[in-house]
């Protein structure tokens, strides 16, 4: 009898310590026991602040995708509203603007085609009181070449307050969408910082983040005001870089159906994005207002055009296939009502430089007769041609593929689509892969198309294979392009020759617009600011009191 | 018994060594590059070669292989995350906590709710309190988890704005996320537990016990229970396994951040090192329950503990 | 094909007819297997005759007629794109049923194999299996299923082999653990003391008593595959668009779940009604199975 009781006695004993033992377990896995020890504490101590945010702070609800704090490393576009709200850049520019405006720099002067001499103001401090010199400028460039493709070729400290910036192309634009882009810190303050930046952050904007209960990663991020502003004179002041909300917490809500009721029950006051089939309930609400942002990607279809693809010298096939798409039908199922079958081939009037309403003509609308009429004047019978379609696993863009898909079955060209997770289709969409015959193409379309729009779809430079993304090897494509990539080449006429090559050629088709929207709470903000990358500036935010 | 659990705790090296063979393995075979994904579409392929130099990815898969293994169990480093540069260690650290919530309140629950509910079924075959929890169980184990959670969110945040919807904080936040993770196990657990007892109770030293007059409740809890509960732990144990990996479903809906939301999102990335690290620590953490499960088991069951000192005496008398 | 029909099967191989006919006439006793029975017979009729019975294409787009409630000439309403739900969870039926009992028959076959060696051999053998198996369940399941989804890319066998892989570690090691438990039975000895060959102890001896664990989990597992399944698609990896599997139907229609509830529940009830079918099934089948339960 005394046997099975201590028996029993052990059984509850390792079943004590297998639950202790994995509590415990934080700090096995891990090697760093002490860091592991602030993690937990870290936890605990989180139960006192509660996610509904703090008094008086702004919440705004954000897609997910950040990892890090650090304003070089990549990420989704969810991390530029973060990371701007605590960098400033060299300048920026307004969307479809040619116009730079400076933020950290003064001026700048054009050495030669390529080779731009920059001038940064001399009392420029970050939010620690470092102040930011050209060598600083230097390490942040430096910082980003290593997680970003750029055209930077080099970057030099010229004196304390001038840095020579070389690229490696002449297009326009290149160097204002390089000035635009890269985030300005100081080197002392990143290696002052406890972990580079991923979780605390020291910037000149008047924000800054603390780090341990204020940096969740996934969670959250509050951004607290600090004193002053480096930029004393007001009539200097870039609107983008106004500081309002003294607190601003960022959620972090993967779930389109989360944001929207967040939203909606007023957890947050400004949702970055609501799904488009959630606008229509979110616009009913009285207390709510949609933002229209203008998407800043193409929602296209890339031809193949690899010597082994069918459309290969071939332009009424490709024709054929463009016709057969009824753009409207997925505008409106994209969209729900707020989406629009596309005019034009490619470009955005709002954010294009060098955009043309003379581009307007409905290339391609849908016409299923057209397009078995072209199908047939190919060489192809019904049922005769089989082509593999690629795309990602975002859902709009799936609901897109999948009604091409059907639109190609229409009219006799059996169409077999490949949805492909993010990276895989990352791996698989250029042109020479030999995976897809079509394949979803969302070029960013903003500013000078040679340093968005058709620099990724046209520019063979970028191309190992020498050529352009989706495969051709057009002599004359790469003649036009590069004369309008030539110095003061970005003319209007060129523009539009180009244009109207790719048009004529059926080289890629934009199907439909789809602007993004914010939704937030009127009774709560009164304004906000727009900026160039086409996202709401958190800072910018005015709330009522 | 000492050197059993000795020999056990050295048997987990070469198991957590195949983890990281197989899960590098893995991530070798994935399609695409973490090269690509770090300088987006942009990237010329010189840049993007000159990028995977660097990170040391043209190396031949053996090399870097043993680089990795060299980084971890020599230097005790998961390096840092190809996208964001940041402490791999540091990011674990962080985030176990709050999945190791996830699998021992879902275990826990479903030990405490799924137990009692099995054996009652069971002791009352065919009656109404057994089709009821089986049913319920039933139901339990066939509802998709996200929907479910979902349906949670929308019914106690949307219509009656009991709970909150996401976020991490008090209690208060893990109610929702625990209760749509903890669903299933409990069922699950409830449907194991009644199918252990009915064997049990059919078998013939419990006809025996009854035959000998001993009380109805002395012959479910002293006789029948503690054989019907060995298969149970295995099943616990395991899904403590699986919830330790399947909350991350949850941790995606609840905004929690978790082990399960780094890796799936690294897995995405092409992450390597995050992938490896996160699943080293929770193979890590998986092998030490169960060797405590099957220590369990010996403490319970005679038979597997005589199999286990009985090898070592055979072995002393040779 | 299906696992009913496999299960049955293999009692064939191993019992006499007359067991077998007597195990089905215990079955019939039992009214909740007879249910489960007859809704996975008719499940699968109508996944078989999908192409009959489907009133419409299931791939039909048609963005005019989306978000139709339930009516009369769609009578599970349309979804997003204006397709009929009716059709599409009938050709549905099809690919759930296809991934949730393929990849458990995957599982099954390899992990009855790999446990009863290293159930009944022991030794370095069982030491090596129960090994890699330790390495296979250490990693959490969903997350192993997920990185080999990423390896083998998208696609219903692919999906198949990405969720059954990691259940081959789980049936061998509750194969292994029943074998362990009949191993030190009476009527093994009996065998072997009668010169019995290994395999045929195996066959006819061990695996027989060591079938009703299994089966009991694989039933529950062909409904947890196709949940699992319908987590993948949560999470965008796994069985793809166009195809109507249940788990992506489920998926795709969480965002109107507020809206139009229909669209979410009805790919919701039917795996609820198949996974209750096979649930009901595998326990009749287990007592039926049971010789201790004869009476």
């Amino acid at each position: 009898m005394v046997g099975k009781k201590v028996r029993r006695l052990l059984a509850v004993l390792l079943a004590g310590t297998m639950i202790v033992s994995t509590a415990a377990c934080g700090g096995k896995g891990g090697t760093d026991s002490d860091s592991s020890k602030e993690g937990e504490s870290g936890a605990a101590s989180q139960e006192a602040t509660a996610a509904k945010g703090e008094e008086g702070a702004l919440v705004v609800g954000i897609y997910g995708g950040l990892d890090s704090l650090n304003p070089w490393t990549s990420g989704r576009i969810t991390k530029d509203m973060v990371t701007y709200v605590l960098y400033e850049t060299l300048a920026s520019c307004q969307s479809g603007s040619k116009n730079l405006d400076h933020i950290l720099m003064k001026g700048y002067e054009k050495v030669n085609d390529n080779t731009f001499n920059v001038e940064i103001y001399d009392y420029v401090k970050d939010a620690a009181g470092n102040p930011i010199t050209a060598s600083d400028v230097v390490f942040s460039f430096e910082q980003y070449m290593q997680n970003w493709a750029t055209t930077v070729e080099s970057v030099k400290a010229a004196d304390d307050y001038h840095v020579e910036l070389t690229l490696n192309t002449t297009a326009a634009g290149a160097f204002e969408y390089i000035v635009c882009k890269v985030p300005i810190a100081s080197e002392k303050a990143y290696n002052d910082s406890p972990d580079k930046f991923a979780s605390t952050s020291c910037g000149t904007l008047p924000y800054t983040v603390a780090g341990g209960e204020d940096y969740v990663n996934g969670t959250k991020i509050v951004l607290r005001k600090t004193g002053t502003y480096w930029q004393t004179d007001e009539s200097l002041i870039y609107p983008g870089s106004v500081a309002n909300a003294d607190v601003i917490q960022f959620d972090i809500l993967e779930e389109p159906t989360q944001m929207a009721l967040a939203v909606e029950e007023g957890r947050i006051q400004f949702a970055q994005y609501i799904d488009p089939s959630l606008l229509d309930e979110v616009s009913a609400k009285e207390n709510l207002e949609l933002c229209m942002v203008p998407s800043s990607e193409d929602r296209g279809i890339m031809l193949c055009m690899t010597e082994d693809s069918p459309f290969y010298d071939n332009l009424l096939l490709k024709q054929a296939v463009l016709y057969a798409i009824d753009n409207e039908a997925v505008a409106e199922a994209c969209g729900y009502g707020y989406g629009s079958p596309s005019i034009v081939t490619c470009g955005n009037a709002d954010l294009t430089i060098g955009y043309d309403s003379s581009w307007e003509t409905k290339p391609y609308d849908y016409d299923p007769a057209k397009a078995k009429e072209l199908l047939k004047e190919a060489g192809y019978d019904e049922g005769e041609l089989h082509l593999r379609l690629l795309c990602n696993n975002n859902k709009t863009i799936t609901t897109m593929w999948q009604i091409i898909q059907a639109n190609l079955l229409n009219v006799g060209i059996d169409a077999e689509l490949n949805v492909c997770e993010g990276t895989t289709y990352g791996s698989y969409r250029d042109g020479t892969s030999g995976q897809y015959e079509l394949a979803y193409a969302g070029p960013g379309n903003g500013g000078y198309a040679t340093s968005d729009l058709w620099n990724t779809l046209f520019n063979r430079k970028n191309y190992a294979s020498g050529a352009t993304w989706a495969g051709a090897k057009d002599e004359k494509l790469q003649e036009l392009y590069d004369k309008l990539a030539a110095p003061e080449g970005y003319t209007q006429d060129n523009v539009n020759t180009f244009y109207e090559y790719i048009t004529e050629n059926a080289y890629y088709y934009r199907i439909y617009d789809l602007p993004e929207y914010a939704a937030y709470n009127k009774e709560v903000v009164s304004d906000y600011f727009v900026d160039w990358n086409r996202f709401i500036r958190a800072n910018t935010i005015v709330v009522n009191k | 018994m000492g050197k059993y659990i000795l020999k056990r705790i050295l048997l987990m090296i070469p198991v957590i060594l195949g983890v990281v063979v197989l899960v590098f393995t893995l991530m070798q075979l994935t399609p695409g590059d973490p090269a690509q994904v770090i300088l987006g579409t942009t990237a010329t392929d010189a840049q993007i070669h000159e990028l995977r130099q660097e990170m040391g990815l043209n190396d031949p898969y053996i090399v870097q292989l043993g680089r990795y293994m060299y980084d971890v169990f020599i230097r005790f480093d998961f390096g840092t995350s190809y996208i964001s540069n940041v402490s791999i260690t540091l990011e674990l650290a962080q985030r176990f906590p709050k999945t190791l919530i996830f699998a021992v309140s879902g275990m826990i629950l479903s030990l405490v709710i799924g137990i009692p509910l099995g054996v009652t079924a069971a002791v009352h075959q065919n009656s109404m309190a057994d089709y009821g929890s089986m049913t319920l169980a039933l139901i339990g184990t066939s509802l998709p988890g996200f929907w479910f959670a979902l349906v949670l969110i929308l019914f106690f945040n949307g219509k009656l704005g009991w709970l909150p919807a996401y976020g991490i904080g008090g209690l208060k936040f893990w109610i929702l996320p625990i209760a749509s993770t903890a669903f299933a196990g409990i069922t699950t657990m409830a449907r194991q537990m009644r199918s252990g007892m009915l064997e049990v109770i059919h078998s013939d030293y419990i006809t025996m016990a009854k035959a000998k007059g001993v009380k109805k409740r002395s012959v479910i809890y002293k006789h029948a229970l503690p054989n019907a509960l060995i298969p149970v732990i295995t099943v616990a144990s395991m899904s403590f396994g699986t919830s330790l990996g399947g909350t991350l479903i949850a941790e995606t809906i609840f905004a929690i951040p978790g082990v399960g939301v780094y890796i799936v999102n690294a897995v995405n990335n092409r992450d390597y090192p995050v992938v490896q690290g996160g699943v080293i620590l929770l193979a890590i953490t998986f092998s030490i329950i169960m060797l405590l499960t099957d220590l369990l088991i010996a403490a319970v069951d005679p038979r597997v503990k005589a199999q286990i000192t009985g090898g070592k005496k055979r072995g002393k008398k040779k | 094909m299906t696992d009913a029909i496999c299960l049955k099967t293999n009692q064939e191989t191993v019992k006499k007819k007359s067991q077998f006919l007597e195990v089905l006439k215990r079955l019939s006793y039992n009214k909740g297997a007879v249910f489960g029975g007859i809704l996975f017979l008719a499940v699968l009729l109508l996944a078989i005759f999908a192409p009959l019975i489907a009133p419409y294409d299931y791939a039909a787009i048609n963005i005019q007629d989306r978000f139709l409630s339930p009516c009369l000439s769609h009578l599970f309403g349309t979804d997003h794109m204006g397709r009929d739900i009716l059709s599409r969870v009938l050709f549905g039926a099809r690919y759930s049923l296809l991934i949730g009992i393929g990849s458990v028959i995957f599982s099954a076959f390899f992990g009855i194999i790999i446990g009863a060696i290293a159930g009944y051999y022991g030794g370095w053998a069982d030491n090596l299996i129960m090994r890699i198996c330790d390495v296979i369940q250490s990693i959490p399941g969903l997350i192993l299923n997920i990185a080999l989804a990423c390896v083998l890319g998208p696609g219903v066998f692919n999906t198949i082999l990405a969720l059954g892989f990691e259940g081959i570690a789980g049936t061998a090691r509750l194969m292994r653990s029943s074998i362990l438990n009949v191993r030190k039975m009476e009527y093994l000895d009996a065998a072997r003391t009668s010169n019995c060959s290994s395999y045929r102890i195996i066959l006819k001896h061990v695996f027989p008593n060591t079938f009703a664990p299994i089966l009991v989990q694989s039933t529950m597992g062909v409904g947890a595959r196709i949940m699992l399944a319908a987590s993948m698609s949560f999470i965008g990896i796994g069985v793809q668009p166009p195809t109507p599997e249940w788990g992506a139907m489920l998926a795709d229609s969480r965002d109107f779940l507020m809206k139009f509830p229909y669209m979410c529940l009805i790919p919701g009830i039917c795996i609820m009604l198949v996974v209750l079918a096979l649930n009901l099934l595998g326990d009749g089948l287990r007592d039926a199975l049971d010789p201790k339960l004869k009476k």
